[in-house]
């Protein structure tokens, strides 16, 4: 087992882990929304420094602009499946999957859902927050969330007031967004609502109803005083529990599941040296050699978001966003619209017969052996170039290396190449590429 | 406290067929069901539930209406006219007449109706309220397994095969299904739930290959093996779901609405011949703040053709005697209308009961002299429907998965 501080070092290609095309894929998967055939070649001429420094800081993308201008003159007549198209065509157009990425991970921990909060404009606010300030200090993050209107709608903000206090994003503000359950106690939450009342959203902006604040005396986590909502926020993610609980989500969410405590306990220490410096802590973790290590490639189970971006970015397709965002739903994540305010639950959550089937569907479309309501596929000729198409195993070998960088059993590639050499080549191509897509290891990140 | 993560993971193990899951069921859950077995009361393992749950909150007052109540007449001055033409129960309480396609089923005795179904220290939040209703834990604050998906966790004489419980129309699994073993599917729609490529030159040769290649061998207890197993199971499940309801022709006249698509789903897996024993469809809307009269009759004859049509149904395919529909919602309403010609979130409210019942008002009516801060006062516990249903339609033990005895109604 090697120590958190050998974890932690800065991965070195070496004879047993070396620089691979398969590992610049995973980079780019892990980082951001993985790449395209051409993009994953420039990874691996870079090599992983150069990748990350990119990644960290994105050369101009006026496509990404573009896309992400697309929606605001739209926010006052649609639904929210315009806020998932907007969202998703930032995801495809590339241009800064680093900081999307982070966005769809605070998605995630702050969770809310336009299903309660139901105004598009304030929905879409919060994802340009957590675009802006997702890389920044988490203490900056974290009070600016605890005032993003979107938020104080959902967790009735609004309703907590000077003698009615509600407790409702005292309690999640502690056990879920900083600290963990454990870490507090029942009294914490009620000081705590005390703390946060009089924070309102008003016509779409934060607003500090004095009237409404209560100014007494509070103690919070064994700190007295007459606390205030940025108060609770400071004493909260100086907690040594606060480093732990982002410490050990992030690291499950790019590297692999669960970390060991003393690893935990090493991130934590990082996070902390960096002064709460989420990209820097991120940074440090693409750059790590856990993130390269045999235990953790295809070590995730790929969200619904990652699994279709990754493929259409790899196929180079474009899908109808709005359809997409549909489909997702059907796949367990509808954006904008998290199951509660714990967030989607990840991993093995993320398997459920109907989500596979809708997995599985989606896999058909793009292969092109169903019509769909992406209204987009793949092109098998341009797809597999003349040289690789004289023999089932050369297409196999292509389309495994293309589509998964290989890491199949060997029993696998031996049936899809009994399948490949059947019946007409017209035929067996597009049913390949649906067969590598609707993979296990396919579905894994 | 269930930590919500180990049971969605062991759920999700269990959905595929892991003989080991119950016995890797959280401590406390088992403690709380019991290691016995469930079977008892009159009820059949033949016999199929469906529960129906209307969203936002429906005005019961406007549903089972008091229509020679004063005091209603007083506190609705522009929502009363659904007192004139009222389908009369009994003397005092009648259907609203939007729901006169529930006329048949009401006189030949197959609806029931329990107008002040409710419980203690009612919440008044969309959310927690029906949280309540669904995992039927009103005094649990955090609750992460439902009463139908206890009672699947518990029972032993399943059958239902790959389905023994579905939900029809909603992307995520209720609460009400939600259990240890993950033994219900969320079926979006039928047309959804299934395996691609459907038809096509070149369909079968795909579905086979996929077959073999998700039967390879994986590395064992890794998140991969359990994803292949997963796959391998629901693709069995859709194949077999689709070559039962594909010759289930059913030519029954359903509404265009969602409930109605849900229920004829519903209709055709029971055709089907699975054992499905479990349904749950939504129909949604009721949040009626504003202008009630503009939206709440349409969705009350919605409500009624969809289950006239259900029923009709089932009766032409002679299952008629063997499905019980049970529709709720989170609360009733306040019994005063508001200032903008609707009506506020309120407290107790009617719970219904269609098939093989003994069909009228069981239980007090509304007393609008009386009443809980504005809504209907609770005149019977609602885990007291649920515990007659488990025991005398299901068969199943009602106080494990309750957690507490329940005198039954007599509406079974």
């Amino acid at each position: 087992m090697p120590t958190p501080e050998e974890d932690l070092a800065p991965y070195e290609p070496t004879a047993s882990e070396p620089w691979t095309r398969a590992a610049a894929a995973h980079l780019l998967r892990r980082a951001g929304f993985g790449g395209s055939r051409g993009e994953i070649e420039t990874a691996f001429a870079a090599g992983p420094r150069r990748t990350v420094d990119l990644l960290v800081r994105p050369a101009e993308n006026p496509a990404y602009r573009e896309a992400r201008g697309s929606v605001l003159p739209l926010l006052d007549f649609a639904d929210v499946s315009i806020l998932q198209a907007g969202w998703l065509l930032r995801m495809l157009a590339g241009g800064d999957p680093f900081r999307e990425k982070l966005a769809l991970f605070w998605h995630g921990h702050f969770a809310t859902s336009n299903r309660k909060v139901a105004d598009l404009r304030l929905m879409h606010a919060q994802n340009l927050l957590f675009l802006e300030k997702g890389t920044g200090r988490f203490r900056d993050l974290a009070l600016a969330v605890a005032r993003d209107p979107a938020m104080l709608v959902w967790l009735d903000g609004d309703e907590n007031e000077k003698g009615r206090p509600n407790e409702n994003l005292a309690r999640e503000w502690m056990e879920l967004f900083t600290l963990g359950i454990g870490n507090f106690g029942e009294a914490d939450v009620r000081e705590a609502a005390r703390a946060f009342t009089g924070w309102h959203a008003r016509r779409g902006a934060f607003s500090f109803d004095v009237r409404a604040h209560d100014a007494g005396e509070k103690t919070v986590l064994g700190s007295r005083g007459p606390l205030d909502g940025k108060g609770v926020v400071d004493l909260c993610v100086e907690r040594d529990a606060c480093f732990r609980l982002l410490a050990r989500k992030l690291f499950s969410f790019y590297v692999y599941p669960d970390p060991s405590p003393p690893l935990v306990e090493a991130l934590a220490v990082r996070l902390r040296t960096l002064d709460g410096g989420i990209g820097p802590f991120v940074e440090a973790l693409l750059r790590s050699r856990a993130l390269f290590r045999a235990r953790s490639r295809r070590a995730l189970v790929k969200s619904p978001v990652e699994l279709a971006v990754g493929t259409l970015r790899a196929l180079e397709l474009r899908p109808d966003a709005r359809a997409l965002g549909a489909l997702l739903r059907e796949m367990g994540q509808s954006l904008f619209e998290p199951p509660d305010v714990k967030g989607w639950e990840g991993g093995r959550a993320w398997i459920s017969a109907s989500s596979l089937l809708a997995r599985n569907r989606f896999a058909a479309e793009v292969a092109g052996i169903e019509e769909g309501p992406l209204g987009c596929a793949l092109d098998p000729d341009a797809f597999f170039p003349l040289s690789v198409r004289r023999s089932p195993e050369e297409t196999v070998d292509f389309a495994l290396e293309a589509l998964l960088q290989g890491g199949v059993p060997p029993a696998v590639r031996e049936r899809l190449v009994v399948s490949t050499r059947e019946g007409d080549p017209v035929e067996a191509r597009p049913r390949l590429v649906h067969a590598v897509l609707a993979l296990p290891e396919h579905q894994m990140n | 406290m269930l930590d919500r993560r180990s049971f969605l993971q062991q759920g999700a193990s269990a959905a595929i067929g892991s003989p080991l899951a119950w016995c890797a069921a959280p401590r406390l859950l088992r403690a709380l069901l019991g290691e016995r077995a469930l079977r008892s009361g009159s009820g059949s393992t033949e016999n199929a539930l469906v529960v129906l749950r209307l969203r936002g909150g429906n005005d019961g007052l406007n549903t089972v209406v008091p229509f020679e109540d004063d005091a209603y007449h007083r506190a609705r001055p522009t929502l009363r006219a659904a007192a004139k033409g009222a389908i009369r129960i009994d003397d005092r309480l009648g259907l609203n007449p939007e729901m006169k396609a529930l006329r048949p089923l009401l006189e030949s005795g197959r609806l029931a109706l329990v107008p002040t179904a409710g419980y203690p220290k009612p919440s008044r939040s969309h959310f927690r309220a029906m949280d309540v209703w669904e995992s039927a834990l009103p005094d649990r604050e955090h609750v992460s397994t439902g009463w139908l998906g206890r009672a699947l966790d518990a029972s032993r004489d399943l059958s239902g095969g790959s389905l023994p419980a579905a939900s029809l129309g909603d992307p995520e699994l209720p609460l009400s299904l939600w259990g240890e073993r993950g033994r219900a599917a969320a079926i979006l729609s039928l047309e959804t739930y299934r395996l691609a490529p459907r038809t096509g030159p070149g369909a079968a040769a795909c579905r086979s290959l996929l077959a073999g290649l998700q039967g390879e061998a994986r590395p064992e207890g890794t998140d991969l093996a359990f994803v292949a197993a997963a796959m391998r199971a629901a693709f069995a499940s859709a194949e077999s779901l689709e070559r039962a309801t594909t010759d289930a022709g059913g030519s029954a006249a359903y509404p265009a609405t969602d409930l109605g698509r849900d229920l004829r789903a519903a209709a055709r897996v029971l055709r089907a011949g699975f054992g499905t024993r479990l349904f749950h469809v939504s129909h949604s809307g009721f949040d009626t703040h504003a202008e009630q009269a503009s939206a709440h009759p349409r969705l009350l004859r919605e409500l009624a053709e969809a289950i006239a049509a259900f029923f009709a149904d089932l009766d032409a395919q002679g299952l008629g005697g063997r499905v019980l529909l049970l529709a709720f919602s989170e609360f009733g309403r306040r019994v005063r209308e508001n200032g903008s010609h609707g009506t506020d979130h309120g407290a107790a409210g009617p719970v219904f009961l269609v098939g093989p019942v003994k069909g009228g008002i069981h239980g007090p009516a509304p007393d609008l002299r009386d009443l809980e801060e504005g809504g209907v006062r609770l005149g019977v516990d609602f885990r007291s429907v649920y515990a007659t249903v488990l025991e005398r339609w299901l068969g199943w033990r009602a106080e494990p998965v309750l957690g507490a005895r329940f005198e039954p109604v007599g509406v079974l």
